[in-house]
């Protein structure tokens, strides 16, 4: 019997401590909330994966095998116009073959409660952190897994890798799209019509569409040819890595107009 | 008293779990890295990398040790041997995973924290991001670097060092790129009869010949070659090529690749001449074998080009720099008093895996 006593204590002891270890749990309307901010990746009406065909308004016929990019400096704006900047807010976005994980949600913590009304985000990196790439004091920004060059500095903005098919040569060739350099770090600004409450006792999201066919649009990939020299080991190549400059200044301020703002939902929890 | 025991273990368990902090007992220490007065006195340093004896040594033993490549074959150290002031003696590298051959000539490794930018047309802006293209690049060491961060985790030597030289329990990419600039950054070769000649102020130091290089290398080759480091830290077309292909990568390009600026087509960067009998053989692309050959190019074989640096447009339409065969001479027996035995033979340099 006296065991029983003792466990019940230490069962009572270690909820006790374990919950001092969080944030207190309770429901309030003053504590600071989350938001959800979804970036659902989009060719059209299609969801992009990494196994269909996609047609763009040009013609060309596009498969991804990467569709990469980054995200950063979140800013929520409030109702009365004040800002608050998500402390280390870079993520990287998206899927590549090879590996499982497909990011599309963003998941925004430790928001001081209150009324909503707008977000601020970029595409790529601010200039004072794509100065170099050993930043592991910032987000999610870990370097040499892809999204930063090693023989420039700085980090991959957006990473388009696939195939499309090339009418000149009849057959399918190889893209890139490696966009960085301060000159495309692009912000994204919009308000929601509404406002949403973001506090401890409320769920929320902000769901946008990437429309990755606006680029494809305003880029065509026949038409910029096979004019890119090709890296040492692939024979047929379309790239923009940071250069042609004027395409790669062309993909940048399309990648500025494909985040479509969808919807806001508010609920209160249950 | 047994389950008191086991209650109070759980409790501390608990307890630490909870408190994040390390205690302040592990902090590294931080050392400057003292340079003659000629060079500021101390090596500079990125403000979020400053030196520490623990760091340095971390950087070390990183820098030596092949677990960094993916055939755990391939140290930094493979193609930056100190007896060869931390170069390769091949024009193009092939000891790397795949062994084919790079694009282009392994750089020695000497008074880096003073560079601007790094590789030969400066794309990395400092050590600590330069490293990740040879950890990554296939036929360099081809590693995975998220792989890697898991295979230093399984040595607990390395964790203790990491967390002893970050102050955070874990091992991150970051963290290695960091470690291996600080021993990078350490590699300052400043013990040359020349330093002993700058050091001391007396010319009894360098023989006659020595001191006729010497004033040669700054009237000819010090536009690029300049004050005591030899070198300005830019980029320049010395008139090896006429044209400059842009395949494969964009290598042949030079700076250009980078900046996008035409007038920088085919321009790369000027090395330190310091050191430089043990670092043949020479330019971008090793093609010069010996420091003669060098000297004949810039004295008569020259090519132009329309981005042809105008130090060396010359006179009277030839280009080049006018070198007699005498002046040449005095010239090279200059280039020997850079040879600085001390930095090749330092054992705080030396693999630390070798005792």
């Amino acid at each position: 019997m006296k065991s029983i006593h003792i466990y019940t204590l230490i069962g009572l002891l270690i909820t006790g401590l374990l919950s001092s270890c969080d944030d207190d749990d309770k429901m309030d309307p003053e504590m600071p909330g989350k938001v959800s901010l979804m970036l659902e990746n989009k060719f059209g009406d299609a969801n992009i994966d990494l196994s269909s065909t996609f047609t763009s308004s040009k013609g060309d016929k596009i498969t991804f095998s990467g569709f990469e990019y980054i995200i950063s400096n979140v800013e929520l704006i409030k109702e009365d116009g004040s800002i608050y900047a998500v402390p280390d807010s870079y993520y990287f976005m998206g899927q590549r073959s090879g590996t499982d994980s497909k990011r599309e949600m963003i998941e925004i913590t430790d928001i001081p409660a209150g009324n909503y009304k707008g977000i601020k985000f970029y595409v790529g990196v601010d200039p004072e952190t794509n100065a170099n790439t050993d930043n592991y004091e910032k987000g999610e920004l870990e370097g040499g897994v892809g999204m930063d060059w090693g023989w420039a500095s700085g980090y991959k903005f957006i990473r388009w890798d696939g195939s499309y098919f090339n009418d000149a040569e009849n057959k399918d060739v190889n893209f890139s799209f490696h966009i960085g350099t301060d000159a495309n770090f692009k912000l994204i600004s919009n308000e929601f019509g509404k406002t949403i409450t973001i506090n401890d006792d409320m769920t929320s999201q902000i769901h946008f569409e990437v429309m990755a066919d606006k680029v494809f649009d305003a880029v065509g990939l026949n038409e910029i040819g096979l004019n890119f020299p090709p890296p040492a080991d692939v024979k047929t190549f379309t790239g923009v890595m940071v250069g042609p400059e004027d395409k790669a200044t062309a993909i940048a301020n399309a990648y500025a107009e494909m985040f479509m703002l969808h919807h806001v939902h508010n609920m209160e929890m249950n | 008293m047994e389950k008191r025991l086991i209650l109070f273990l759980l409790i501390s368990g608990i307890m630490l779990a909870c408190n994040e902090d390390i205690s302040p007992d592990i902090k590294p220490f931080y050392i400057d890295l003292d340079v003659p007065e000629y060079m500021g006195t101390t090596v500079p340093f990125p403000e979020r990398n400053p030196f520490s004896k623990e760091g340095i040594e971390l950087g070390r033993m990183l820098f030596y040790d092949p677990i960094l490549s993916s055939n755990n074959q391939v140290s930094c150290a493979t193609c930056h041997k100190q007896e060869l002031a931390f170069s390769d003696g091949m024009s193009l590298s092939t000891l790397g995973v795949s062994g084919e051959k790079l694009q282009r000539h392994t750089p020695a490794l000497i008074n880096l924290a003073w560079n601007n930018g790094l590789f030969w047309d400066g794309g990395a802006k400092d050590l600590e991001s330069l490293a990740f293209a040879p950890l990554t690049h296939p036929d360099e060491m081809n590693q995975d670097i998220t792989e890697l961060v898991e295979e230093l985790k399984q040595i607990p030597d390395y964790k203790e060092r990491f967390k002893k030289v970050f102050g955070k329990d874990t091992i991150q990419s970051a963290l290695i790129v960091r470690a291996l600039a600080q021993f990078q950054r350490s590699l300052v070769s400043f013990d040359s009869k020349y330093d002993r000649y700058l050091k001391s102020g007396e010319a009894g130091f360098l023989n006659a010949l020595e001191l006729e290089g010497m004033q040669l290398v700054e009237e000819k080759c010090g536009g690029c070659h300049s004050g005591v480091n030899f070198t300005d830290l830019g980029f320049h077309n010395n008139g090896l090529d006429a044209e400059f292909p842009a395949a494969p990568e964009h290598v042949g390009k030079g700076r250009n690749r980078v900046t996008l600026n035409p007038e920088e087509l085919g321009a790369f960067k000027t090395p330190t001449l310091r050191n430089i009998i043990l670092t043949a053989p020479y330019m971008h692309d090793g093609r010069f074998k010996s420091i003669d050959e060098v000297l004949d190019h810039y004295a008569q074989n020259m090519v132009n080009s329309p981005t042809l640096d105008t130090l060396l447009t010359g006179q009277n339409d030839k280009i080049g720099i006018p070198i007699s065969e005498n002046e040449k001479q005095a010239i090279v027996a200059f280039l020997h008093t850079l040879t600085d035995l001390s930095f090749i033979q330092n054992q705080a340099f030396s693999n630390p895996f070798k005792k």
